[in-house]
């Protein structure tokens, strides 16, 4: 049957009306097959139906969730976006445990990080996990105490501010290198991340600040004094936070072990 | 002198720039270190010695066309800029 354009108007739907002059119907006279074969004025009749309409719209709204998830867990494999939450997740009293540990550990027993069911677990319930809060709060305090020091010698601008900041972060980032470097090449393979290297070789900031700011107390024999000290404690610190890359329990942890 | 983040780039970029001019046979394959070194010892060998030499390859095939880039601008930035 021959039907005029206004027909479809009937449905309410918005003006994706057929052009005038487009064949509503099928002209199968000259056709030899059956069911004819879908023709192009089928499908707009299809889509004008709006159950269709509404089901084609939420089938193409979950192909974009599908995109969008995919984008999101590209960009946060690329940037760790979701794990640096987990670094600065920090309270009070894991602060003052870490500081502790940095400045004293040798009674500290068991080193391993711990993991749960979503990867790492936070700092607040494992002392051992590393945290970037420690790090960032440490490269504050020793720019702004290099700040004082010049300022007790008389030598302050504040162009001294960012040379010593540009300088702390040069050599943070050979330090990373270089460790990462090591790491590669003894082939350890661990769980280890770039932020976790990044948050080990920030906590030797925490013995700066210390070793500094006593010699501005007493003097450069408390200075020394004070270096030495940290830097020993420091030192075990970092050597039993990357001995455990190595120990797997109900192995022998200190044997080098050739990867076959 | 002050060790900056410029100073660290400098000083990086000319030790990428010497691991990648160490010439595969007139000189590692004579010391040990070739591209083929595990072929010539014992297989089954892992441990610094493979993770270097590999490291010296992989730095020579996939970094030579961008280092030259890099050092193209390096160059320039010197001559014009001191």
């Amino acid at each position: 049957m021959a039907q005029g354009p206004g027909q479809h108007q009937g449905y309410g739907v918005p003006a994706s009306a057929p052009p005038p002059n487009a064949p509503l119907f099928q002209d199968t006279s000259g056709l030899t097959q059956f069911p004819p074969p879908p023709s192009m004025a089928a499908a707009q009749h299809l889509i004008n139906n709006p159950m269709v309409s509404a089901a084609a719209v939420q089938y193409g709204s979950e192909f974009a969730q599908q995109g969008q998830a995919y984008v999101n867990k590209g960009i946060n494999r690329l940037l760790a976006i979701t794990n640096l939450k987990t670094y600065f997740a920090v309270d009070t009293s894991y602060v003052l445990k870490k500081l502790s540990l940095l400045l004293f550990p040798y009674t500290h027993r068991n080193w391993m990080v711990g993991y749960g069911e979503s990867g790492r677990t936070s700092p607040k319930d494992d002392i051992n996990a590393p945290d970037l809060y420690i790090p960032v709060m440490g490269l504050v305090t020793f720019v702004l105490l290099n700040g004082v020091v010049l300022g007790t010698q008389s030598r302050f601008t504040p162009e001294a501010l960012g040379v010593a900041g540009s300088s702390l972060l040069a050599w943070l980032a050979a330090e990373v290198l270089l460790l990462w470097l090591c790491l590669y090449l003894l082939a350890v393979t661990s769980q280890l991340r770039w932020l976790d290297i990044i948050s080990f070789c920030g906590y030797k900031y925490v013995s700066m600040i210390v070793s500094v700011g006593l010699s501005l107390v007493g003097g450069s024999t408390v200075y020394y004094c004070a270096l030495g000290y940290t830097a020993l404690a420091i030192t075990y610190f970092m050597v039993y936070s990357y001995l455990q890359l190595h120990y797997e329990p109900n192995s022998l942890p200190l044997c080098y072990r050739s990867r076959v | 002198m002050v060790f900056t983040l410029g100073t660290l780039f400098e000083a990086l970029l000319l030790l990428v720039n010497a691991v990648a001019i160490l010439n595969e046979e007139r000189f590692l394959a004579k010391v040990g270190w070739g591209k083929d070194y595990r072929n010539e010892g014992f297989g089954g060998q892992s441990g610094a010695k493979v993770q270097l030499v590999n490291l010296i390859t992989s730095v020579q095939t996939l970094l030579r066309v961008p280092l030259v880039a890099i050092n193209i601008l390096v160059i320039v930035y010197e001559l014009i800029l001191g």
